[in-house]
């Protein structure tokens, strides 16, 4: 399954770049959506929420359509999947969200930001691959 | 100047993802997604040590955002465990469905545990 994502090739060069690229864009893109929900007062979980629900959604549909097919550039995953989306998305801010609701005695949140989270994003994944994979 | 800096620190986190991760996959060959999860336990582990030594400390909001928001958030991927995940799911009948449980309860558990204990530790400096 990981040799759909390409992460167990040999690793090239050009490769390198192209994920650093992309990881670039992707730390940029979600900086500017914690930039938006702050202006919006909104809580900061919910940055971190959309940006990964919608990097898992994307993230589906671009392996489904093209991990190892051969119409594709082998940099298009590098780049695109884990590069930008890998970088959007985040499970170490995620850990320590959840951390931060328990220490602060916030059970009924730190139970459902969580769950919620997996929930929504499993499904979002389900939904792209699903997509991506129908001709 | 904020966004430079979190740009070139999301890089080099997505490039420690990919080395990393390769490395572990190659190491450990299963059809379990362990280069993930190792990347995204030491990322935990690195935020939360990073919230603890930050805790009652003036860091300056750029370099909480460099290693934060740009290295941490570069290197830990939300939406690869989820797709791996959908995969694993999807590789048939119910010992696919138990790896996708596992697969999903296993980090979420540990990334909280290890954040905490980053946590703890980061106090200590």
């Amino acid at each position: 399954m990981t040799n759909r994502l390409s992460l167990s090739t040999s690793i090239t060069g050009r490769r390198r770049f192209a994920v650093a690229a992309g990881g670039a864009v992707g730390a940029i893109g979600r900086a500017a959506v914690i930039d938006v929900v702050d202006a919006t007062r909104l809580d900061l979980l919910w940055s971190t929420f959309f940006v990964n629900v919608l990097g898992s959604l994307v993230l589906g549909y671009v392996v489904a359509r093209h991990a190892g097919r051969s119409h594709s550039s082998p940099l298009l995953i590098p780049f695109v999947g884990v590069g930008i989306l890998g970088a959007f998305t985040t499970f170490s801010l995620f850990s320590t969200e959840v951390l931060e609701l328990a220490r602060a005695g916030d059970w009924l949140l730190a139970i459902c930001y969580p769950a919620g989270s997996i929930a929504v994003g499993f499904l979002a994944a389900l939904l792209g691959v699903r997509f991506g994979g129908s001709k | 100047m904020t966004w430079i800096v979190i740009g070139a620190f999301g890089a080099l986190g997505a490039l420690a993802r990919y080395g990393v991760s390769g490395a572990v996959q190659r190491l450990w060959r299963t059809s379990f997604p362990f280069g993930t999860l190792v990347v995204n336990l030491t990322g935990a582990l690195g935020a939360g040590l990073l919230l603890g030594i930050a805790a009652g400390r003036d860091i300056p909001d750029l370099v909480l955002f460099g290693a934060g928001v740009g290295f941490l958030g570069g290197y830990s991927t939300f939406s690869t465990w989820m797709v791996e995940t959908v995969l694993a799911a999807e590789s048939g009948g119910g010992v696919g469905l138990r790896r996708a449980a596992e697969n999903l309860a296993v980090p979420l558990i540990a990334g909280v545990a290890l954040a905490g204990l980053g946590f703890t530790i980061g106090q200590w400096f």
